[in-house]
């Protein structure tokens, strides 16, 4: 008898484990059909998108998250009022700066963390960028906690309209702006200032941006590095594969390299 | 173009140009004890104030510029027009009458309500709409002033008295 209970024991068990590992596996080829662009949730109205989409550089945004915001925004000058109630215009567009966007609200827990951090005097802000809070109005923002929560040294500006000419999806929400260019160079969502910085860093070394004391970099050695791992190097490959009659989807780009022997 | 109003004083500001207003009248005043307000010599007390400038105003500037004018470049302007009260109305310091043309030979580098090195500085009072005002520029260079003064100019034109 004990015998029996003991073998029916490792059968369990051993179903069990060949269960487990079956659903691993079903997990696994539904994570490389998702990456491949085919969604076999049956909620999905859209239907499967082909691999082709997937490639297409148009991603695959789940409900809630903001679009991409198109490469061609603009950047538009603020006009509101600051914390005690008087207007006040901040130049964003047509500087020769970056301007660094924190949109924060009086209410959320998460701005808190900010508005703390934006009161130190040593404040290290990406490219030395100008930093600039942008509450909502008036009509949605307290005044008074506004007042208490505002740095002492970085502009605060009440304006629903910047919220809504940017297309702030969420707050907190940061947007840096080269005045120069008039572009949005970098943006995003963040929870505390570390992360800002290594996603307006980040966004910056994507373009090849090297910044100081809020102005770019057009000589020197930070300029040259940041010019040589940016967007313009990525453009000058391309630029000189074309020249050599080499297109995108060319097979000869993904022959491995030929090796002496 | 940017255009900005307060207290009856409009600035339509040029690309790159920002402003802030400041309202310093006695019994209506919004700003907190925090807020200087350094006039001018033996000046009383300032009314409404704009501040205008082509680089990034700091968060504290007095009425006269002081808390701005230190950290400008020589490409910088810095313009403040300062309405002074009732009282000054018709007074001889205030005779001219409408909004300034400033000439580079206005400018002095002891004109300044902060002497620093390079830059130079012009003070004009005015009566406009009854208002009497002080329109004070500072130029980040005093030897480039000949340049910057057209600018000065389209910048005080975008200023209106409403």
């Amino acid at each position: 008898m004990e015998a029996i209970i003991a073998l029916l024991a490792v059968a369990v068990l051993f179903l069990g484990l060949l269960v487990a590992g079956l659903l691993r596996s079903h997990a696994e080829i539904l994570r490389g059909l998702h990456d491949l662009g085919v969604n076999l949730d049956p909620n999905h109205d859209d239907g499967p998108p082909s691999r082709h989409q997937g490639h297409s550089g148009q991603p695959d945004i789940r409900p809630g998250v903001p679009q991409p915001r198109s490469s061609d925004t603009e950047a538009f000058d603020l006009v509101g009022l600051d914390s005690f109630g008087e207007v006040l215009s901040v130049a964003v567009e047509s500087t020769n700066r970056l301007t660094l966007l924190a949109f924060l609200s009086s209410s959320c827990l998460t701005c808190r963390d900010f508005w703390k951090e934006f009161d130190s005097e040593r404040l290290n802000v990406p490219g030395g960028a100008r930093l600039v809070i942008v509450t909502k109005g008036l009509e949605a923002e307290s005044e008074s906690a506004i007042r208490n929560l505002s740095p002492r040294v970085i502009q605060t500006v009440l304006s629903t309209e910047a919220w809504i000419n940017y297309q702030v999806p969420v707050a907190p929400y940061f947007i840096m702006v080269d005045g120069e260019s008039n572009r949005i160079v970098g943006e995003g969502a963040a929870t505390s200032w570390d992360q800002v910085r290594n996603l307006m860093g980040q966004a910056m070394a994507d373009i090849g941006l090297a910044a100081e004391r809020g102005r770019k970099l057009t000589s020197g050695s930070a300029s040259q590095s940041a010019r040589l791992n940016g967007e313009a190097r990525a453009q000058r490959i391309d630029d000189e594969l074309r020249a050599a009659g080499i297109n995108p989807g060319d097979p000869r780009l993904y022959q491995q390299p030929f090796v002496e022997p | 173009m940017t255009a900005v109003a307060q207290a009856g004083i409009q600035v339509e500001l040029l690309a790159g140009w920002e402003a802030r207003f400041q309202n310093n009248a006695p019994g209506q005043s919004l700003a907190p004890s925090g807020r200087s307000s350094n006039g001018p010599r033996n000046a009383s007390v300032t009314y409404s104030v704009a501040h205008v400038a082509n680089f990034a105003l700091p968060i504290q500037v007095s009425d006269f510029g002081a808390g701005a004018v230190e950290i400008m470049t020589s490409a910088d302007i810095f313009v403040a027009l300062c309405e002074y009260g009732p009282e000054s109305v018709g007074t001889a310091l205030f005779a001219s009458q409408g909004l300034p043309t400033i000439k580079a030979t206005d400018f002095g580098k002891q004109s300044l309500q902060r002497v620093i090195e390079g830059q130079g500085g012009c003070q004009k009072f005015f009566t406009e709409k009854g208002r009497p005002f002080c329109l004070y520029v500072v130029v980040g260079s005093y030897l480039q002033r000949f340049r910057t003064v057209p600018i000065i100019n389209q910048t005080v034109q975008g200023i209106s008295i409403i």
